[in-house]
């Protein structure tokens, strides 16, 4: 790294370490300082580095970000899910608002705020935290790692299984913005959890830097549902780091409908039997936001299934970039793995970059992907109108059947129709600008 | 009755390389090692003019600032380019009568390779008589051992129609306008770091140019042997298409048993102007090295052609059967509109093998097409990749591209991996990637047995209906070979 480059870095890192959180249980504080460290020896990744190929973070770097608090909204109208009867946990730049959230007790489920966590449930924050998200070796969960200041503890003790979900809000607003969302997600043997994570911001330039770990016991089952209704200056880099054992079922979706610079990976390590793994989602960006999806199933032992489906629609000048990798490793017998990406581009100015990657060290296994990119169908399209819809009217109908295979595993109906607004609402503000 | 598993494995691993002989001719060759020097050696052997002389000392200075790429999925031991010799020619000969003349070593080297008596005779530079001539679908060839090419057939005949078919030194004495104007134009000598390598030591290959509007009549064909230890071989092919000109075009590479890698760095460019078309097959059999992994062929090569007028194409189709490490992707540049590329694949690997193989479709002319079917087989420890780039770019409306990369894994201990790149920047284009990795399927082996066929055959004949989409492509005599080599190749492993 060069010695402007140094220096831009840690100019960069001085922002966010600016008031920073110390641990004083457990081993938390050891756990920062590792992670702080590794930050010293790792760069920021350049187009170079085959992971960022199309994806540049330089523009973050180049800003002063800060952890700030911003303006409480009053209600919660317009951030809850209607219908949908969840725990609500609300935070605002980061700050957790006690007055807008509320859990209900359940029996074997905890709904804690990592700070509370980090005191009630030590043990369990000791026994997973770091273990699961890399931060010797990705500078960006690294920064999560030492600079984070709040995040959630959902913990499901044995054979518990939640009776409702968790809805997480996280509300950024303001200018220069930073913050760093860190969550914790376990489900020991035979337990039930289900979370949907939305993220909500005004205008305002920001960096989010979240990071999520999931512990999936024996037969435990999670389902992650990621609603991003960014603000269109916000950059949001995300990485959701995950470990099943035997017979779990691992249930994730994102759907991307705002933000100017998204990065979700998802890293799945799927080291029992038996196991299923889902991921699911959809992106649809306009204007020049770049949308990128990176996810990694690493099958580490035989009899497993996991299924990936991606969805991209894009206009304006907009990028997305999807990579979806899976690896079997040696001797991991009879998996069938299925991947696949399909993306519609609207305009000529939009770019799609995907790269489905299979590495395969077994012989019994059936794995396979597809990508396609194209267009809307012409006749399908033409069909409709000649029924007398609008053609706005047709293109948004063809754009929720395209997606709504993305939706599939998405169990509460209530958040499925939500997402499904939000896609038909996207596919109109698209539609209108570009068409 | 059929083989047990283990059986199988153990006749597969004893499978020796059939073309593993060496030739003891007298060669001439300069000291090994790279230097300014050893560059102007190399031109000044060649009686090179001197911008060609500009060209190779611009590369080799290009080189020295470049990094060998470490990004395929291949492990071996870097060369150590000091220790190869970049010059073996084998000692000219003179005009012979009869075939008792020919040089016994350099028939008995045709005979193993399997080459008819009057191919023989053609290149051994035997005066022919008419019969011979009148074998009008016959096959023009050129073969380069080592570094230098010892004959061309066939010369005569492709003269009447103004079709060049030379080795690349007599080209650039013959006709260095030509050469001058293409060489470098598709894979400019800077591009990777053995594309430079080649630039700047080169010492022979073929050159092939079809003036407008002729339709090559017979196939054109260069066979590439290592023979010498310790060189490298760096041929040059240029195939240059006028307008509405047609040329199909077979290369064919052996080497012989030996322990220490031997490197292999090849440069093949290829120019189709309006409405030409070029074919380019290729069976790969280089020397793999034992079943321990040791010995073998470096296969390290830049393909690369050029659509450049209006609907021309460019097909490339390759059987890759040997080679220790192959790192190799036969690429088009679809520069003019409703210009078409395709590129059809086999590769096998078994043992120690390591191929990391696919091709580049860059489309930038409008309504441009591409069609990419890549097959590849693993077997034994061996690894095998596809890794593929097609990009269409924002002017390149209404482009096309399909994809299909399929493995099939023969045995727990290889790898089968796919390393896709999409990148489309326009609206109107539609691009479809998809892959499957699989193994030969128990009741597909079932099915055939039940209709009496044993184990083996049944594998060999799926195997040959899965790599059948690309072997029809090959011109028939080579289609036979390579389904030969097939078998050979993967005789009596079952999935």
């Amino acid at each position: 790294m060069s010695m402007e480059n140094t220096e831009k870095k840690d100019k960069f890192l001085a922002g966010l370490m600016k008031n920073p959180t110390a641990d004083t249980v457990g081993n938390q504080q050891q756990l920062r300082e590792e992670a702080y460290k590794a930050i010293h020896s790792l760069n920021f990744p350049t187009l170079k580095d085959e992971r960022w190929k199309y994806t540049r973070v330089a523009g973050i770097l180049k800003k002063d970000f800060e952890h700030k608090p911003g303006d409480v909204p009053e209600s919660l109208t317009g951030f809850e899910i209607p219908d949908y009867k969840s725990d609500v946990l609300v935070f605002v730049n980061g700050i957790f608002n006690n007055e807008l959230s509320h859990v209900e007790k359940q029996n074997g489920i905890h709904v804690l705020t990592l700070a509370q966590g980090k005191v009630e449930h030590y043990d369990v924050i000791d026994k997973w935290m770091g273990t699961i998200a890399d931060h010797h070796s990705h500078i960006f969960t690294a920064m999560n790692t030492a600079f984070h200041k709040s995040g959630v503890l959902i913990y499901a003790e044995k054979k518990a299984i939640a009776q409702h979900p968790v809805h997480i809000i996280d509300i950024t607003n303001g200018e220069g913005v930073t913050h760093a969302p860190r969550n914790l997600f376990v489900a020991e043997d035979d337990a039930g959890l289900k979370i949907t994570h939305s993220f909500h911001g005004d205008a305002g330039e920001n960096f989010i830097n979240g990071v999520n770990e999931v512990y999936l016991g024996r037969h435990a089952e999670v389902e992650y549902q990621m609603i991003q209704q960014n603000g269109k200056k916000s950059n949001h880099i995300h990485s959701t780091d995950v470990y099943q054992s035997e017979g779990s079922t691992f249930t994730s979706g994102a759907f991307t409908v705002g933000g100017k610079l998204i990065r979700n990976e998802i890293n799945v390590s799927v080291n029992g039997e038996n196991c299923e793994t889902r991921l699911n989602g959809s992106f649809m960006g306009g204007d020049k936001h770049h949308f990128d999806n990176h996810t990694i199933i690493d099958h580490l032992v035989p009899l497993c299934n996991s299924h990936e489906n991606y969805k991209g629609i894009l206009g304006g000048k907009a990028t997305g970039v999807f990579n979806g990798k899976v690896f079997v490793r040696k001797d991991a017998q009879k998996i069938n793995a299925f991947q696949s990406n399909q993306n519609i581009l609207l305009s000529d100015d939009a770019v799609i970059n995907s790269k489905p990657e299979l590495e395969i060290y077994a012989d019994d296994v059936k794995c396979s992907h597809g990508s396609t990119t194209g267009q809307l169908d012409e006749e399908a399209l033409f069909y409709l109108m000649s029924r007398g819809m609008k053609k706005t009217d047709a293109i948004n109908l063809l754009v929720n059947a395209f997606t709504a295979e993305t939706l599939e595993y998405v169990s509460a109906e209530a958040l499925s129709n939500y997402i499904s607004a939000l896609i038909e609402k996207r596919s109109d503000e698209l539609n209108n600008q570009y068409a | 009755m059929a083989y047990t598993e283990t059986e199988l494995a153990e006749e597969l691993k004893s499978q020796k390389y059939k073309y593993g002989f060496t030739s003891k001719f007298e060669t001439d060759r300069v000291p090994k090692g790279l230097n300014e020097d050893v560059i102007k050696m190399i031109s000044a052997k060649k009686k090179e003019p001197e911008w060609l002389l500009e060209f190779r000392l611009n590369s080799y200075r290009n080189w020295l600032n470049m990094k060998e790429p470490n990004w395929a999925h291949v492990k071996y031991k870097k060369p150590d380019f000091q220790e190869i010799t970049y010059y073996a020619a084998p000692q000219p000969k003179k005009q012979l009568n009869s075939l008792d003349e020919v040089d016994p070593e350099l028939r008995n080297m045709y005979e193993k390779l399997g080459i008819s008596i009057a191919e023989q005779k053609r290149l051994a530079g035997v005066k022919t008589d008419d019969e011979d001539k009148k074998e009008l679908s016959g096959v023009a060839m050129d073969v380069v051992v080592d570094s230098v090419s010892v004959e061309t057939t066939f010369k005569e005949k492709l003269n009447e129609l103004g079709v060049i078919f030379c080795s690349f030194s007599e080209a650039v004495q013959k006709y260095p306008d030509l050469v001058r104007e293409n060489m470098g134009k598709v894979v400019p000598p800077n591009d990777n770091f053995y594309a430079a390598l080649n630039s700047a030591v080169f010492t022979d290959g073929s050159f092939c140019y079809i003036p407008k509007g002729v339709r090559c009549p017979m196939e054109l064909s260069t066979y590439f042997r290592i023979n010498e230890a310790g060189t490298g071989q760096f041929e040059r092919t240029l195939i240059v298409a006028e307008d509405e000109a047609y040329v199909s075009y077979l290369e064919g590479c052996t080497a012989p048993t030996r322990d220490e890698n031997q490197l292999h760095a090849a440069v093949v460019e290829i120019v189709a102007k309006n409405d030409a078309e070029v074919k380019y097959s290729t069976v790969q059999n280089w020397y793999p090295g034992d079943e321990n992994g040791k010995g073998g062929v470096f296969n390290f090569v830049t393909k690369r052609g050029l659509c450049e007028g209006t609907r021309s194409k460019i097909s490339w189709t390759q059987v890759e059967t040997g080679s220790a490490i192959t790192w190799k992707y036969p690429s088009c540049v679809l520069k003019g509109d409703y210009s078409e590329g395709e590129f059809y694949s086999v590769a096998v690997t078994n043992n120690h093998q390591m191929a990391d193989t696919g091709t580049k479709m860059t489309h930038i002319g409008r309504n441009t097409k591409s069609l990419i079917i890549s097959k590849g087989i693993s077997a034994g420890v061996s690894e095998n990749s596809y890794r593929g780039l097609v990009q269409i770019n924002k002017q390149a409306k209404n482009s096309r591209n399909f994809s299909q990369c399929d493995s099939l894994l023969i045995g727990d201990k290889c790898g089968a991996h796919t390393f896709p790149y999409i990148e489309t920047k326009n609206s109107s284009s539609k691009v479809e990637h998809e892959a499957t990795t699989s193994k030969i399927g128990e009741d597909q082996i079932f099915y055939c047995q039940q209709r009496g066929m044993d184990e083996e055959a049944a594998v060999s004949l799926i195997v040959n209906g899965y790599a059948k989409e690309v072997l029809n492509k090959l011109p028939m005599e080579f289609a036979v070979e390579a389904k030969k080599l097939l078998e050979v190749t993967l005789e009596g492993s079952v999935g």
